[in-house]
């Protein structure tokens, strides 16, 4: 009788090391796949008002893909179950997986926050990277920078 | 793996149960449909592909999913001792509605996740081990129902060995093996995954500046490679857990320590306390595999197996 429980129990955890590899993430099977992707580089995104105070703590990460928990790319799959729209593509499936926005995409993405922000008359978004600089490779810093003024369209003064 | 064939006493496993139903529990609370708004992307679970797209549009899915799982789940965690209560009662139609009460759980609480999972913009990974555990569980009361029952009733439960050593065993070997896919995940995604570079870039974004452990990640990436590496092989050799009691304690510990590590570092909070309770509750040793002094003990004693 106890053959026949452990048979069945076996028959159970085998399904799981055969299918999850395979699937990577489909519930219930699943590799566990947080923080898979290595990061090699990384842009920090940043918008600050006409004070330099930061505004919109939230746009660039909680609205962007998240870079330690990627989408399940396995069975023609590109995303997860609902499909976020007018974030920042940050994430590359390729090595160094931190994709470069550029700077068109960028605008609009900003743009598309600052309907929400009618106060800010306009706003500076820096685009920094991070990474490993060569003389003090133990530290990672910024190595690149880049900021831009945007207009608000949408500003209504008081 | 011997004592996956023996019979222990129920004291571990009963009680393990029902801190599995509360951990699912308090998981089920947390599903939500917030993004329910959002188009619909890709399935990410099984039901995903079996049922259409449109259901999971709908919003009374989730409330209905988790008042069933509630009301299973108390049957589960209660049913068996009010079985004395019900003396009169026929001893199958009580095994028949315990194991509808087990089935129903199991099934509710996979459904709530299948229904959490395909609203998300993301995955919730601790959703998956606590399905597979009640499932285990499932079985151990499938397979000895009314031995359950009957002992319940003869007010003998805890007296009697009606716990098979493969509900532990099993139990332990998902939530291992959980932790070395997971490991085996980032050597397939870089052999050099331990490098310290990731885990410094990590912590620049999400990382809660004012935390010691931060400040130590960012200072020299020979820390930050530390910490990862060890990550990496204590992930990747978890499944060591399965064979050998020492190294399973030893690998809890460790496990319970990265999990609060990733706690000290991100200010993005990844609320992993159910993964905690788990390794508390399986390689924590509460249940021994050796039963050198049960002989003695049987007369009550904890079931020193």
């Amino acid at each position: 009788m106890i053959n026949k429980q452990i048979l069945v129990v076996s028959a159970l955890c085998a399904i799981y090391v055969l299918i999850s590899p395979v699937v990577k993430e489909l519930y219930p099977f699943s590799m566990a796949t947080m923080f898979a992707f290595p990061l090699s580089k990384l842009y920090i995104y940043e918008a600050r008002d006409a004070k330099g105070k930061v505004v919109g703590e939230d746009w660039f990460y909680s609205q962007s893909d998240n870079l330690f928990d990627p989408p399940p790319l396995t069975l023609g799959r590109t995303g997860y179950g609902r499909r976020e729209v007018g974030k920042l593509s940050t994430f590359d499936k390729e090595p160094p997986y931190a994709k470069v926005v550029s700077e068109q995409e960028l605008k609009q993405f900003v743009l598309d926050k600052l309907k929400n922000e009618p106060e800010l008359g306009y706003v500076s978004v820096s685009q920094n990277l991070m990474e490993p600089v060569l003389v003090d490779p133990k530290h990672i810093d910024p190595v690149w920078s880049r900021t831009m003024k945007m207009d608000n369209p949408n500003f209504k003064s008081k | 793996m011997k004592y996956w064939s023996e019979l222990y006493n129920p004291r571990f496993g009963q009680i393990s149960l029902w801190i599995l139903l509360l951990t699912s529990s308090y998981l089920v609370l947390e599903t939500h449909l917030q993004f329910q708004y959002l188009p619909k992307g890709d399935n990410l679970s099984i039901l995903g592909y079996v049922l259409p797209a449109s259901f999971w549009n709908s919003w009374l899915i989730l409330p209905i999913g988790k008042v069933v799982f509630f009301i299973s789940a108390l049957g589960w965690a209660l049913l068996p001792l009010w079985a004395k209560k019900w003396s009169d009662a026929d001893e199958a139609k009580l095994v028949k509605a315990l194991l509808f009460c087990v089935w129903i759980c199991v099934f509710s609480y996979f459904f709530v996740s299948c229904t959490y999972w395909e609203n998300l913009p993301w995955v919730r990974h601790k959703f998956v081990l606590p399905f597979w555990l009640l499932t285990i569980n499932a079985l151990w009361y499938q397979f000895y129902a009314k031995e359950i029952i009957s002992a319940i009733r003869g007010e003998d439960f805890f007296k009697k060995e009606l716990y098979p050593g493969w509900t532990y065993g099993a139990s332990v070997f998902f939530i291992a093996i959980f932790y070395t896919f997971s490991g085996i995940s980032k050597i397939i995604s870089a052999p050099d995954w331990g490098s310290g570079l990731s885990l410094q870039l990590w912590t620049v974004a999400f990382g809660d500046q004012n935390s010691i452990v931060t400040k130590l990640i960012l200072t020299d990436r020979f820390y930050a490679k530390v910490m990862q590496s060890g990550v990496l092989y204590l992930e990747c050799f978890s499944f060591l857990a399965n064979f050998f009691a020492p190294l399973r304690l030893l690998i809890g510990l460790g496990l319970l320590s990265f999990h609060s590590a990733v706690d000290l570092v991100f200010a993005i909070k990844i609320p992993f306390e159910s993964q905690k309770v788990l390794l508390l509750l399986y390689f924590l040793p509460w249940f021994r595999t050796k039963k050198k002094k049960q002989s003695k003990e049987k007369n009550g004693a904890i079931g020193e197996v």
